[in-house]
């Protein structure tokens, strides 16, 4: 199989992105509790769909989504994703000036790579 | 115990859910959480969503004005607002989680606990309604119960007396003008 890792890393395409990771554990009030951490990641990000606004009764709001290709994976929420937390929630990337959330992943590792979708994590 | 708020009433509908299911309180959760994972198949999960609900209960007002300063008069302001919580249970033991909850919300115990917060559940339960669902081309096991409360609620406030007013008594010829002015 080709292995397309090294066109991740090229810096003719790539940039260090900032990942916000979320992990937590449900309270005995029932409420998921969180920490965080961040690092970094080196990517490649094109953008998925274009930034549109949509009107609503209380304001335009903007929306859009972009693909980021890395060479580990990322999270989306899960349960036991990690041996510390009980479960995580989507992870966030900080990129041009916006935070984007991830909301779907593909595995293609076979092939050196991951690839995500995420969305603008604010509304306006 | 004045207006309750919607965090007063999912801690108070969630400690008691914990006692009625006897399960872990990490296993009663709250539902709509900004983000949060959810159950795996085979896990006993209970989510809790409180709404209010309108009602012919919930139109009346009871004032009451009583003077506790010279220059300014308490109001309190007393009604019922009605909430509906819903139970949504998950797992195997989804069904009879929601059978329990809905016998035991109306024993003295919980009952007890529920009116130290004013809270008073209506007698008139609907059955549980079984619904799975398909999910990863598996049946998931959800069966929900709703129960509705009548919520004592009070507030206070504070209204100003008209302190004093100055009278004017025009008599020109037959008529006869009173201004009050506050």
């Amino acid at each position: 199989m080709i292995n397309v890792a090294e066109l991740i890393t090229d810096p003719d395409f790539a940039q260090t992105l900032l990942v916000t990771r979320t992990g937590g554990d449900y309270n005995t009030a029932g409420v998921f509790e969180t920490s965080e951490e961040t690092f970094s990641v080196t990517g490649v990000m094109t953008p998925a769909n274009a930034k549109e606004q949509v009107s609503t009764p209380n304001g335009d709001m903007v929306t859009g989504d972009v693909n980021f290709y890395t060479l580990q994976p990322l999270f989306v929420t899960q349960l036991n994703a990690d041996l510390v937390n009980e479960g995580v929630l989507s992870d966030t990337i900080a990129w041009h000036d916006q935070e984007w959330i991830l909301i779907n992943t593909k595995d293609y590792s076979d092939y050196g790579y991951h690839k995500s979708v995420a969305i603008r994590k604010e509304g306006a | 115990m004045a207006t309750l708020t919607l965090t007063e009433l999912n801690t108070l509908f969630q400690g008691v859910s914990v006692t009625m299911t006897g399960l872990n309180g990490k296993k009663v959760r709250l539902a709509y959480q900004a983000q949060q994972p959810a159950q795996e198949h085979d896990e006993n999960v209970v989510y809790i969503y409180v709404s209010e609900v309108d009602d012919d209960y919930n139109k009346l007002r009871d004032l009451v004005y009583f003077n506790s300063d010279p220059d300014v008069s308490d109001l309190l302001t007393k009604y019922t607002r009605v909430m509906e919580v819903q139970w949504s249970c998950y797992g195997p033991s989804a069904f009879d989680l929601a059978n329990t909850i809905r016998r035991s919300i109306l024993s003295e115990s919980i009952r007890s606990v529920l009116a130290t917060a004013q809270v008073y559940p209506l007698t008139w339960i609907a059955a549980p309604t079984r619904v799975p669902y398909q999910f990863n081309n598996r049946w998931w096991e959800r069966t929900d119960v709703r129960v509705r409360f009548n919520v004592n609620t009070t507030y206070n406030e504070e209204v100003p007396y008209i302190e004093s007013a100055e009278v004017l008594i025009d008599t020109v010829e037959i008529s006869q003008n009173v201004i009050i002015e506050e």
